[in-house]
């Protein structure tokens, strides 16, 4: 970023830093955090190296690569890269490398996974005291001296591994996860020997570890703690237990930064907080612990606003600001910020679908906004070359997966022209936005709109395209791209607003329609009507979900706020199954406030005006349920009777026109497929 | 040297509005012979208002009588003073009408014309207007290239300066000549039809409203002190999004960019994606419950506060203060 | 009836370059709201009275595509004046200019949109007016056509009027006077294939030197940031804070 200027409106958050000899460019901070991007041997891939050289790339100016594992018996997944391992440290140096060539600093954090795994089943855990971590079945072996000896020795082999492979720096967590807090931690930490009882007993093993960090890092290098100040559980430490271990630790003179950090495995949903958690909510921890300490402090939690990060910065809350997801989302942010293009970042939509999701499976890390995120050498932004022939791309439909395939496209070289048939852009997404703690999710349709408007991509709203004139515009391409409507029948009120487009894909037997008696009734109400803000006949509400995200629980918490009784029914052994953890753990303690009735493996058989017949999955008893309105939230139906037409008239005329249909016309699915798949269809035009 | 000005004047309910006197002092400050074009209709207390222009610095005022309330005679009334013996400056308050005078008067007399001005002086034996441009962002000194210097002020720009010593002015009656060309004929009547607000493109004044509106039925509340501001009504994304108010009326990324001079933010806590459409705006005052939101960081009034309670307050004082 | 409508496209958001990742500023211009207003308003007197809409605007030929969506609209013509001496135009050069070419195109009316207060557009139309002679009747919100004369229900600081006109004439509108229509795909397709007619002020038969800075009759002597918002005055509302906004609304002129 040397050459570039730099937007006056970020003057802290673009100063440099210095921590302890080593001097870190601005103050933007790609936090530490699992991405499965190891291989099964804890070896880093190259996909590892190009996400954190993307984030460089980017402009962060300190990266810290991790978790890391200090030996096997702490490796909390097969993926966690085995710092400890000496064939690891060449293939830590490729990162290191590829990171210092963008003029980023990387710092390396380790961890002991503990009590803790996402391994199914997990290796032995190890703890100070034998117990299960609450939110798992699995129990722990306490650790006897041996044990601790051992573990001070990854610590130790795995430092002299990281200062070889070229790290900047070294991170210990004693945070969310991990050993080092369940020794802090007087729930976790039962000993009666000199690791326990005290609270200077509780901290000695954890500053063992920390001591044989320091006594492995060269002189000039620094050592920070990620630090969790508050464990939000019942049972845990809060803010001033939290703050106590930071102030204790930094008395030992062996630290030389601070990371914030919160939660635990059994509130796991306040580590990785999804939307439902406001921007700023952690601000409080990451300004007390600021108060109390004279070291560099590293906020934390779901910033992703360039002004709010100044704010911080300016106002003394934190010396830096830790992004994770932003990054995942945005690589780009800080550079987009200091050349005065705020306006042009992608910003975080906190669903954890795509990053936390995955990585807790021990899958790849992914984004929905970033379809490139953990697989950067196959899509990254960077690799888009422009057209060598510039074509003319008729894109139908503006909803997610028309505009990404617009804004590729139109990146590339191409001339392209959207039609979207209703006023706004946005598709579905505009319906969601309006479901309870979803309105981030507007963000992806907010960058793609400004970005094609940008881009100079031809826009047509309010304008509905039609098969049988298209080819007049001579396109070289035509993605459709016209989404999916609630599979109702035809009979329903529905298709007076929204006319069946899959009239003619049915006749060629593509397409069914549900066979539950009643759905064409006016008492049925689809999730469109009920978010567009349908005047609904009734109180009583059944939300069936047949679908498991957030549509039919959304649409539940969006009619309980209107002051409706709901009763959610799912076939699934789960209702709204499909949800990310954090995701689910907060919709189901939000179900408890506001009265909505889950009613798991339940199946609806058919609808009466007034009344609903379900059948319960265990016994088969069947019984009718009194209720105003049914909202079925079924596979939605794609809109794709265009596209069929349009591929007989290309097979018809003697014209080469390229046809693709993309996103919810091809099959109605979750955005991250779709911007996906709308990013991998323009690469090829 | 010896500089002369004539400033147009349109007494309302018979009496010259305070904006308007203010343009007369500050050509009087600059200038050394002031006449005044006064148009009066009968009745009106030509000798009381030839008095108070006096007092504003007027030297001689030029009464017409009958005029109707269109531009095509007040242009060829001044074309034929001007022709007779011309004049350094013709100075205006900004009006529908003085708008319309002054943009035929710089055609048929070749002249500049500056508007939106908000002061006047005179540097080394040079007319300099001064003028506040994009929403008041830039201030910007303009001058004129021959003459006559037309001028537009800003409406109620300058304050007045009343010589109460001063002499009368002579009072000269005006001939309208018979010939003034094309004209509209206007029905002085007005038709009691709800005023139509312009475009937000265009506005003043935006009052804008976002998320913290909490309902749609809230809208009223901006849309009533819209009214007695004579703005027009914003709002942020989310709002448009729940379907509580039209897409035209959005402000920020993906709707319009607007530069009124006044931005009243009630309830939006100020994201990117608004403030790239309202940075741009003079004044900004914003109303917010969240001392926290980034709207504080570029207001220059900010009310923590809860609008649903203070804006129905605000228009209501400003009724009772009209 | 022909009716010629003067839009002034505006530039849009900056453009990014594909291969440098930097600001691109060549970027195309769109209709605002107010002249997609004004071309609706010449639509609906073509609707009611027949005949022919040219929309017109002097632009960087670049910007001639913005006049596209208003031929999708149903304009039958549009029409660019553009040339590098028509840089910098003022007020005397852009009337001069829109009256060459509205005679040129021997329009019956001529229907201009509102213009920001910071611009000189509130001055344009009555300029336009007096170079081709005509009436000017402005700040209008409601149009009638009929029988050669011009109608409009006028909005000034005075009240809502009625006033009317002889034809030919020039028509000013104050603001979003009407919802513009959405054009149908045929529309669409039609408009796509129609030309923007290009003009210069040569083929106006307007002479260079006259033209462009050059012939302006003001001239900007100094520029400067106005004071940056200083750090704002924050007050918690105690149930009187309406007082302060509105005296504060006071001391800066804004009522």
């Amino acid at each position: 970023m040397g050459e570039t200027t730099t937007d006056p409106s970020f003057p802290t958050l673009f100063s440099p830093l210095r921590i302890r000899g080593v001097e870190v460019r601005n103050r933007v901070v790609f936090q530490p955090h699992f991405n499965a991007l190891g291989d099964v041997h804890g070896m880093p891939t190259e996909d590892l190296t190009a996400y954190l050289e993307e984030r460089a790339w980017g402009g962060a100016g300190l990266i810290v690569d991790g978790s890391m594992a200090t030996m096997p018996e702490g490796q909390m997944s097969r993926k966690y890269v085995a710092a400890w391992d000496p064939r690891a440290v060449p293939l830590n140096r490729r990162t290191t490398d590829a990171v210092h060539a963008h003029g980023s600093t990387i710092f390396a954090q380790l961890n002991h996974g503990g009590h803790t795994s996402l391994e199914h089943p997990p290796p032995v855990l190890w703890a100070p005291t034998q117990m299960p971590e609450p939110s798992s079945p699995h129990t722990t072996r306490a650790m006897d001296r041996g044990d601790m000896v051992r573990a001070i020795e990854g610590f130790a082999v795995s430092t002299r591994n990281l200062v070889a492979a070229g790290y900047d720096g070294v991170e210990i967590k004693i945070a969310h996860d991990g050993l080092l807090r369940s020794f802090a931690s007087p729930f976790f930490n039962r000993r009666t020997d000199a690791y326990g009882g005290s609270f200077e007993n509780r901290m000695r093993f954890p500053l063992e570890c920390v001591a044989a960090v320091r006594e492995n890092l060269p002189e000039d290098l620094p050592l920070g703690i990620r630090i969790c100040l508050h464990e939000y559980t019942p049972f845990g430490y809060e803010l001033d237990y939290g703050l106590r271990m930071a102030e204790h630790l930094e008395a030992s003179g062996l630290v030389d930064y601070f990371n914030c950090d919160a939660g635990s495995f059994s509130s796991f949903w306040m580590e990785i907080p999804p939307a439902a958690v406001a921007q700023g909510y952690f601000r409080p921890l990451n300004q007390a612990l600021k108060k109390q300490s004279d070291l560099p402090i590293v906020a934390f939690g779901r910033i992703k606003d360039g002004g709010l990060a100044e704010h911080m910065l300016a106002t003394g809350e934190a010396d830096l600001v830790g992004m994770a997801r932003q990054l995942i989302a945005d690589p780009e942010t800080p550079r987009k910020l200091a050349e005065g293009r705020a306006v042009e970042v992608r910003a975080c939509i906190g669903c954890n679908d795509g990053c936390l999701h995955a990585v807790a499976q021990e899958k790849p890390i992914r984004c929905v906004q970033n379809p490139a995120a953990g697989q950067e050498l196959l899509w990254s932004e960077r690799l888009l070359v422009r057209a060598a022939e510039p074509r003319t791309v008729v894109v139908i439909g503006g909803g997610p997966a028309g505009l990404k395939v617009a804004e590729i496209a139109a990146r590339r070289g191409h001339r392209v022209t959207l039609f979207e048939r209703s006023e706004h852009l946005g598709g579905q997404l505009r319906l969601a936005a309006r479901q309870p703690h979803h309105e981030e999710v507007a963000e992806v349709t907010h960058y793609l709109e400004a970005a094609v408007r940008r881009l100079g991509v031809e826009l047509w709203t309010g304008v509905e395209a039609t098969a049988d004139d298209l080819l007049e515009l001579e396109p070289d391409v035509v993605v459709v791209a016209t989404g999916s409507q609630p599979n109702l029948p035809p009979e329903h009120r529905q298709s007076q607003t929204d006319p069946d487009a899959g009239a003619l894909a049915r006749t060629r037997g593509l397409q069914v329609l549900p066979e539950v008696p009643g759905l064409e009734l006016g008492c049925v109400y689809s999730v469109d009507e009920v978010l567009g803000g349908a005047e609904l006949p009734g109180d009583r509400v059944l939300v069936v979900d047949g679908q498991g995200h957030w549509e039919a629980a959304g649409t539940a918490e969006f009619l309980a706020d209107a002051g409706k009784q709901v009763t959610v029914i799912s076939s699934r052994p789960v209702v709204a199954g499909e949800l990310e953890g954090t995701n689910i753990a907060m919709f189901l303690q939000r179900v408890a406030a506001k009265g909505i009735a889950l009613r798991p493996l339940t199946t609806l058989l058919c609808i009466e005006p007034g009344r609903a017949l379900v059948v319960d999955g265990v016994t088969g008893v069947e019984q009718w349920l009194d209720v105003d309105v049914v909202v079925p939230v079924h596979s939605r139906r794609s809109r794709e009777d265009l596209y069929h037409r349009l591929c007989d008239l290309v097979a018809e005329s003697d014209r080469e026109v390229r046809v693709e249909r993309i996103g919810d016309a091809s099959a109605a699915r979750l955005i991250q497929t779709v911007l996906l798949e709308a990013h991998q269809v323009a690469v090829t035009v | 040297m010896s500089r002369r000005a004539l400033v147009v004047v349109e007494p309302r309910s018979g009496r010259v509005p305070a904006g308007q006197l203010g343009v007369l002092s500050a050509a009087a400050r600059v200038c050394d012979a002031v006449e005044v074009l006064l148009p009066v209709a009968d009745g009106d207390p030509v000798e009381e208002l030839a008095g108070e222009l006096g007092r504003h610095g007027a030297g001689t005022v030029r009464v017409v009588t009958g005029l109707p309330a269109t531009s095509a005679p007040r242009v060829a009334v001044v074309a034929a003073l001007h022709a007779a013996e011309p004049y350094d400056l013709v100075a205006f308050e900004n009006s529908s009408l003085s708008a319309d005078v002054a943009g035929a008067l710089a055609v048929r007399l070749g002249a500049g014309v500056c508007w939106d001005l908000s002061g006047l002086d005179d540097v080394d034996g040079e007319l300099v207007g001064r003028r506040l441009a994009l929403a008041d962002s830039t201030s910007v000194d303009v001058g004129w290239v021959g003459g006559p210097a037309l001028a537009i002020f800003r409406t109620a720009a300058l304050d007045t300066v009343l010589n109460p010593a001063g002499d009368a002015p002579r009072v000269v009656p005006v001939q309208v000549p018979a010939e003034t060309g094309p004209d509209v004929v206007l029905d002085e009547t007005p038709s009691g039809a709800d005023v139509v607000r312009s475009g937000l493109d265009t506005a003043d004044i935006v009052v804008a409203g976002g998320r913290g509106l909490g309902s749609q039925e809230n809208i009223a509340l901006l849309e009533e002190l819209a009214s007695v501001l004579g703005g027009v009504v914003g709002v942020s994304m989310p709002v448009v999004d729940r379907g509580w108010y039209p897409y035209a009326h959005q402000v920020g990324q993906t709707g319009r960019t607007v530069r009124p001079r006044l931005y009243l933010a009630c309830g939006i806590s100020g994201a990117v994606q608004h403030r790239v459409g309202m940075s741009r705006s003079g004044t900004v005052i914003a109303i917010n419950t969240d001392p926290q939101a980034p709207i504080f960081d570029l207001c220059d009034l900010g009310v923590i506060g809860d609008l649903t309670e203070v804006v129905p307050r605000i228009t209501a004082l400003l009724r009772e203060r009209s | 009836m022909k009716t010629v409508v003067c839009v002034k496209p505006v530039p849009m958001a900056l453009a990014l370059d594909a291969d440098s990742g930097r600001l691109d500023r060549s970027g195309g211009s769109l209709l605002t709201g107010v002249d997609e207003s004004a071309v609706e308003s010449a639509l609906r007197v073509r609707d009611e009275c027949g005949g022919e809409v040219v929309v017109l605007a002097m632009v960087p030929e670049a910007a001639a595509e913005a006049l596209r969506p208003a031929l999708a609209m149903g304009a039958d013509r549009a029409v660019v004046v553009t040339g590098a001496a028509l840089e910098g135009a003022d007020l005397l050069v852009t009337s001069e200019v829109l009256a060459a070419a509205v005679r040129r195109l021997e329009a019956d009316l001529v229907i201009l949109g509102a213009s920001s207060g910071d611009g000189a557009g509130a001055l344009l139309w009555s300029a336009l007016g007096e170079r081709l002679g005509l009436p000017v009747l402005s700040r209008a919100v409601e149009v009638t056509v009929a029988g050669g004369r011009l109608g409009a229900t006028r909005q000034t600081e005075t009240g809502v009027h009625a006033a009317e006109t002889s034809l030919p004439a020039v028509l000013a509108l104050s603001g979003e006077v009407c919802l513009p229509r959405y054009p149908s795909f045929r529309d669409v397709i039609a408009a796509k294939k129609k030309t923007v007619e290009v003009l210069t002020p040569e083929s106006l038969g307007l002479a260079a030197a006259d033209l462009g800075a050059s012939g302006s009759r003001t001239r900007v002597l100094a520029a400067a940031p106005a004071p940056a918002r200083g750090s704002a005055e924050l007050v918690e509302d105690d149930g009187h804070a309406h007082e302060r906004v509105v005296d504060f609304l006071v001391e800066r002129r804004l009522v």
